[in-house]
């Protein structure tokens, strides 16, 4: 079995548009959701979303690899391109080795839509245009990124709701572990617009708090009223230690452990088994004990109910050992199928410059976030070990386990 | 919604319609030439000086099939009429497409 190791990491967030960015945002407890008006226009409870900068990709990237692309590709795009150049993988290293690409994604919704519009006026399947089947599909993210960097090894997109980007890192952490690939682009994508959140807004589960966007993410607190939808991409890229060496890529850090479970329960609210049973999975997995872990990445996304079970999930799990706690979606939002993708950039960003970014907005704790050591500012801390949650609709749960690497 | 009553809509819809159909009876051969190119330079990026009227479309603009698709969305955008696959069969040069062009608009 080989060991795992992060060789490459990019990100294209609400709260920067590029490693450099998002550290200084982190470490600040920079909030980035803001107010769409055009969501209340549309009839949408909350008018609460990150806020992302469009890409503007001419110039960088040929005419018809643009036109292929939905939103989230874009982002997807420029977070790989990040990732890539810090692995230090060029063209001719894509061209001569079997590089994959795992990524999370779960919606193609506005592409869908866009092409009905067209459909429904003109009556006219030719006029939707050459793109958008390839902007539609769920796949949308994978088959465009193995197709515009060449890309030769394992190519699928993994949808597991908001678990996507963490199953899809477990994935690759999985086939790498075992010798089915040496390396593989890992990550998570999503859109950010009004097309896909209707239908979730219409579950009344967005916070209302729209005269302070910057604080009506609020994992934990005991006034959150719901979570904030965001979006954006977040590359991860695996390889095996023996591949890293040999080629002389800088090692960010080790992958040493991937749990996962379904509830076996309500569709949209989680239990506290569940959980459990995957944070238990992975730290069996990563063969160590729970109190080695300094800092744990919470899922918590300001609802009511799911903070409430994660707390009492972490707090069976971890006891007496209360490692440090922060949910990042304070500041970003819900990032859905990035989420479990980029909570690991977030998180590796912590770990090199020794701190745990603050879960903003927390002022009150309830029952049962009262249990856990929530940072509520900036902590200076060093840490070596981090386990990051991702929790999904149909009860679909992830655990990752990173550490320092160590030779 | 640009007017207030639903009915207006419609109508400024429909005019504004009959207006892009009905501008092009009043181009000369020459201005369709220079509305063509500077789509095709605008949607291909291409450089403007390779395109010469016996220069082959598909040759100098690249094209392949998926971008004859996106040919026939901007010349709906531009011209108001709808291209059928089989038209592109006799087109070869740039001047055929500048002539295949003004037989539909100017009819």
């Amino acid at each position: 079995m080989n060991r795992v190791v992060i060789t490459g990491i990019g990100i294209y967030s609400c709260i920067g548009k590029n490693m450099d960015e998002v550290r200084t945002s982190l470490f600040k407890g920079k909030s980035g959701i803001g107010f769409d008006l055009i969501r209340k226009e549309m009839g949408f409870r909350s008018g609460l979303t990150g806020v992302i900068e469009k890409p503007e990709l001419k110039g960088k990237l040929d005419r018809r690899s643009r036109i292929m692309l939905a939103e989230q590709g874009e982002y997807a795009y420029l977070a790989t391109l990040e990732a890539l150049a810090k692995a230090k993988m060029d063209e001719d290293y894509l061209e001569h080795n079997e590089v994959g690409v795992l990524y999370g994604n779960d919606s193609s919704a506005k592409s869908v839509i866009e092409a009905t519009d067209i459909l429904r006026e003109k009556k006219d399947t030719v006029l939707i245009g050459s793109g958008s089947v390839f902007q539609s599909m769920n796949s949308t993210v994978t088959m465009n990124l193995a197709t515009i960097f060449k890309l030769k090894g394992v190519n699928f997109t993994i949808s597991a709701a908001c678990a996507s980007g963490s199953h899809a890192i477990g994935m690759g952490y999985f086939m790498i572990k075992h010798g089915l690939q040496n390396s593989i682009i890992c990550g998570g994508a999503q859109e950010l617009n009004y097309h896909s959140m209707g239908s979730f807004d219409a579950l009344s589960a967005f916070s209302i708090c729209e005269s302070n966007p910057g604080a009506a993410s609020r994992p934990f607190d005991q006034k959150r009223d719901g979570l904030v939808p965001s979006g954006g991409a977040a590359t991860v890229i695996l390889e095996s230690y023996e591949s890293a060496k040999r080629r002389g890529a800088p090692i960010l850090a080790e992958v040493i452990g991937y749990g996962f479970s379904s509830n076996g329960g309500h569709i949209s609210q989680p239990n506290v088994d569940g959980p459990v049973r995957s944070l238990e999975m992975a730290i069996k997995d990563a063969n160590v004990k729970s109190n080695e872990i300094d800092y744990i990445n919470a899922h918590a996304t300001s609802t009511p109910i799911g903070d409430m079970n994660e707390a009492k999930a972490i707090d069976k799990v971890f006891g007496d050992s209360k490692p440090w706690v922060s949910s990042t979606k304070s500041m970003t939002g819900h990032e859905c199928w990035m989420a479990g993708a980029s909570e690991i950039v977030y998180s590796m960003l912590m770990m090199e410059e020794a701190f745990v970014a603050p879960n903003i907005n927390f002022e009150t704790p309830d029952e049962d976030s009262a249990k856990l050591r929530i940072a509520e500012k900036t902590v200076d801390k060093k840490i070596d070990m981090f386990l990051s949650n991702s929790f999904g609709f149909g009860g679909t749960n992830s655990s990752l386990i990173v550490k320092k690497f160590l030779n | 919604m640009i007017g207030n009553h639903p009915n207006e809509d419609e109508y400024l819809m429909a005019y504004s319609m009959w207006q892009l159909k009905n501008n092009y009876k009043h181009m000369n051969p020459e201005d369709i030439i220079n509305k063509v190119n500077a789509f095709l330079v605008e949607e291909f990026e291409v450089e403007e000086s390779k395109i010469e009227p016996n220069a082959n479309l598909m040759e100098t603009l690249e094209l392949d099939s998926l971008d004859l698709v996106d040919l026939v969305v901007i010349i709906e955008k531009n011209f108001g009429f709808k291209v059928k696959g089989e038209d592109f069969i006799g087109i070869k040069t740039f001047q055929d497409f500048y002539d295949y062009i003004s037989s539909h608009v100017t009819a």
